[in-house]
């Protein structure tokens, strides 16, 4: 039994709220008066994408703060990057600000550039702390994709892509908490 | 190919014991690598490869459990497995360890988009598992594990 339209994006507003696309979502929130929806699965798309980013952001901020680990550090960043590239590809951005039609300006905001970038001021003062903190948080979200595949309003292909981010995530945390 | 029971329910078209035993396949075909390369390895590469052994000998029969409990037969291992290329030293089995990780993250990707529910989670967790494996033994990262058709 599928659960109703408006639970759907009910959910997937609630899931986003620690998450910087919440401002993509303030429009949509259910109401009673709500006309049109946007596809559930755009939504998650969105949001998942923008936490990629908000991860990419994090290297970045870490990169400033220890250039040497940078050939690292980027690439794994770099890969973030593809990750929200491939979750919301600048055609289903351009739905999404359609869809949301009361919040258009912020959801193209949101959806076309990274979100603030962490402060290079909230890294830990050595590399090892800030590799493990960079670890702790792959591993969050590598848990996070795999509730999401329990999730309704997405499609098996999204599954596929939303289990390989999870992947990876995995793997970024591994090869961080790895000994040189 | 084997010719696993159909599933009795109604509905899609997706013959889960097929991909279960697809999946069986590929675990059988890994554990039989790991026995090639650890020969190959020493020290820290040997007890790593060894505790994957391990791993995916507890993963392959977990799967003959799913699927005989499903009334599928259990894909045997193949009587004998052809190598990608020669194992001869501890550099050809950490080739040859990467890419079997990396092969069985594809099935395991693949069975993420047939399965449903439970079995889909297994599934993910299969991925997540050979990626981990992949990106330590290569010592690096792909951005998406498993999809051959985003890589490169």
């Amino acid at each position: 039994m599928l659960p109703g339209r408006r639970q759907v994006v009910r959910t997937a507003v609630v899931a986003a709220a620690a998450v910087t696309t919440t401002t993509v979502l303030a429009g949509c929130l259910p109401g009673d008066d709500d006309p049109e929806p946007p596809d559930p699965e755009l939504l998650l798309r969105a949001r998942v994408a923008g936490e990629a980013r908000a991860l990419a952001a994090r290297y970045a901020a870490t990169v400033e703060r220890f250039p040497a680990a940078r050939t690292e550090l980027a690439t794994l960043g770099a890969e973030h990057e593809e990750h929200a590239r491939a979750l919301l590809p600048r055609r289903a951005a351009r739905a999404l600000a359609s869809a949301t039609s009361t919040a258009t300006a912020t959801a193209t905001g949101t959806a076309s550039s990274a979100p603030s970038p962490s402060p290079t001021s909230t890294v830990p003062s050595t590399l090892r702390a800030a590799r493990a903190e960079l670890a702790e948080a792959e591993r969050v979200a590598s848990r996070r994709r795999l509730r999401e595949l329990r999730g309704t309003g997405r499609s098996p292909e999204l599954a596929r892509l939303l289990a390989s981010v999870g992947a990876c995530e995995a793997a970024h945390a591994a090869l961080l908490s790895a000994d040189a | 190919m084997t010719s696993p029971a159909p599933t009795t329910t109604s509905g899609p078209v997706v013959d889960v014991v097929e991909v279960l035993q697809e999946a069986l396949a590929a675990e059988h075909a890994v554990v039989y690598g790991y026995g090639v390369a650890g020969a190959r390895l020493a020290g820290r590469d040997r007890d790593r490869a060894l505790r994957a052994y391990d791993r995916h000998r507890a993963q392959r029969d977990e799967l003959v459990r799913v699927v005989a409990g499903r009334g599928g037969d259990p894909v045997a291992p193949a009587a004998a497995y052809a190598l990608p290329h020669p194992v001869e030293d501890a550099r050809d089995a950490l080739a040859l360890v990467t890419l079997l990780e990396e092969r069985l993250a594809a099935v395991w990707a693949d069975a993420v988009l047939e399965l449903r529910g439970d079995l889909q989670q297994r599934a993910a967790e299969g991925l997540r598992g050979a990626a981990v494996a992949a990106a330590l033994w290569r010592r690096g990262s792909v951005p998406f594990p498993g999809l051959p058709e985003r890589a490169g």
